[in-house]
């Protein structure tokens, strides 16, 4: 047996002369791949995965998928050595804004490299941040494509912007730099609006970002009717993460919530899929803040010229009818004090009326200097006395306009027959006619010459 | 009245109010009862800006906490 043993090894060696080791064979593929790559090349390829190790070096795995299908037709591995990685990471993040990640496409120049013991690996001298925005802008527009077709692109945008955005349903990371904006600026304003918000914590980057905002529109689904506004907003710097505002699963989720929603996700680049969505889109927390307190800026506007109008319009009423009562004041002779006192009633009806209203004013804007004072105190005082000032200015405006002063001012009312007197015509000469003036009554007669 | 009307409803109605003040010319009786009205209104519409709705903070305050 041994014999035989020995000769078969010998003859290996005899019949095969050239065989080589592994570690030869590899060692020429190692010479002949750097024969064959006697320049760095350019590559395109998708990230499957990306880590760095401890020691600085970034490792990637490498992927080219079916044109047709995910199943992979190519694939290899790839390092980027800690002292390049250390640029390209910072370079790459700030013209992207979005770390090298999975399920980003990359243009990368490499140095194919084969190594006896680690095998074949693509060694990156540098990375094109260009290609792969050129790629997010493409799978951007093919989602909104997909939603375009869908017929829900605009539906969010579709819905009414809330009349009055008090009740806000807010998705944000609780320790956000741009939750603490957002809620500081809502509640330290000058106006003094109420507003009403609701934490749904979320994370909001991250690859579990996507699953985590959808489980809060989830919620904020259950007790919709609470709610006015849904606002989305995300803080801290350019160079954080954003691409899974680009995903198709949240870009549906959100077009067809429904409630509007108003994202401040913070782009200083092009817009996330899910602010083309949203119906409102601003570019950062505190401006999603601003919105919302302008629109009560207008309704509260909008309630002061309605209030405005009608004082006007009672005013305007009042003067009137004390007009006419002057018309007829010549021709009453006569007057009965059930009918007089009629006449009195409904006068002073009107006067009480827009006294009520006066005050209520007044006390509307006592009230709200009340309510600013606090805030206007810690601003300058150059705005404390202006806010003043324009309150003093209403407060003369509306006294000037007192029924009470109108009856000061000379008008009077004149009855005949306990009836307000509207018309000389009729009147019979000897008349008894009552004169109402601001602090009495004079009783008269016509003269016979006096009616004409 | 608070728990009834919208802001909407009340600012819906006061333009309604208004135009038809404007348009028509009242007796004493309506106008003062428009203008009653209107005051209403025009106070209800300030108070939801202003004033805390107490319930709904706690409700809000409350979901919060779940």
């Amino acid at each position: 047996m041994s014999k035989d043993f020995n000769t078969d090894y010998t003859q290996a060696n005899t019949i095969r002369p050239q065989a080589k080791s592994l570690y030869e064979l590899n060692n020429m593929l190692r010479r002949g791949i750097r024969e064959l790559f006697p320049e760095n090349i350019w590559v395109q390829a998708e990230i499957a995965e990306c880590k760095e190790n401890a020691s600085g070096h970034c490792y990637l795995e490498l992927v080219e998928k079916q044109e047709t299908s995910d199943s992979l037709r190519a694939r290899a591995k790839a390092v980027i050595w800690s002292n390049v990685w250390m640029f390209l990471r910072e370079e790459f993040t700030q013209q992207t804004g979005s770390p090298l990640q999975a399920g980003q496409k990359i243009l990368i120049l490499v140095k194919p490299d084969y190594h006896e013991l680690y095998g074949l690996s693509l060694v990156v001298q540098d990375i094109d941040p260009a290609y792969t925005l050129g790629e997010w802008a493409l799978r951007r527009r093919a989602i909104l494509l997909r939603l375009e077709q869908e017929g829900i692109l605009e539906l969010n945008k579709e819905l009414d912007w809330p009349r009055l955005p008090q009740r806000l349903a807010v998705i944000s990371s609780p320790t956000a730099a741009g939750y603490e904006d957002f809620m500081h600026q809502l509640h330290h304003h000058p106006e003094g609006f109420v507003l009403y918000t609701c934490l749904f914590p979320a994370l909001m980057q991250g690859t579990q970002a996507e699953s985590s905002i959808l489980e809060a529109l989830d919620r904020v689904l259950e007790h919709q009717e609470l709610f006015d506004l849904v606002v989305i907003i995300r803080g801290g710097g350019a160079s954080a993460d954003l691409s899974c505002f680009d995903s198709y699963e949240l870009a549906s989720a959100l077009a067809q919530f429904p409630l509007p929603l108003l994202s401040g996700i913070g782009h200083e680049r092009d817009r996330s899929v899910a602010d083309q969505v949203a119906h409102t889109s601003v570019k950062t927390p505190t401006a999603a803040a601003e919105k919302i307190l302008s629109c009560l800026e207008l309704r509260d506007q909008e309630i002061e010229y309605l209030a405005a109008s009608f004082l006007a319009l009672g005013r305007e009423s009042l003067n009137l009818k004390v007009q006419e009562l002057q018309l007829y004041k010549e021709r009453i002779v006569h007057l009965s004090s059930a009918q007089k006192n009629k006449g009195e009633l409904q006068l002073q009806k009107l006067k009480s009326v827009l006294q009520f209203a006066v005050h209520e004013h007044m006390q509307q804007m006592q009230n709200k200097v009340d309510r600013t004072s606090e805030t206007i105190r810690l601003l300058s005082p150059v705005l404390l006395s202006r806010q003043a000032h324009r309150l003093d200015v209403l407060k003369l405006k509306l006294e000037a306009y007192s029924p009470e002063l109108q009856l000061k001012r000379g008008f009077s009312i004149t009855l005949h027959q306990g009836k307000v007197l509207r018309s000389a015509q009729g009147l019979q000469p000897e008349s008894l006619i009552e004169t109402r003036l601001k602090d009495g009554l004079i009783l008269s007669k016509t003269l016979p010459e006096q009616i004409k | 009245m608070k728990t009834t009307i919208s802001y909407k409803k009340a600012i819906e109605e006061l333009e309604s109010i208004l135009e038809f003040l404007e348009q028509n010319e009242p007796d004493v009786d309506q106008m003062t009862q428009k203008l009653k009205r209107a005051t209403e209104l025009i106070g209800f519409c300030r108070e939801k800006l202003h004033k805390t709705d107490e319930e709904l903070q706690a409700i809000f305050k409350e979901l919060e906490q779940k």
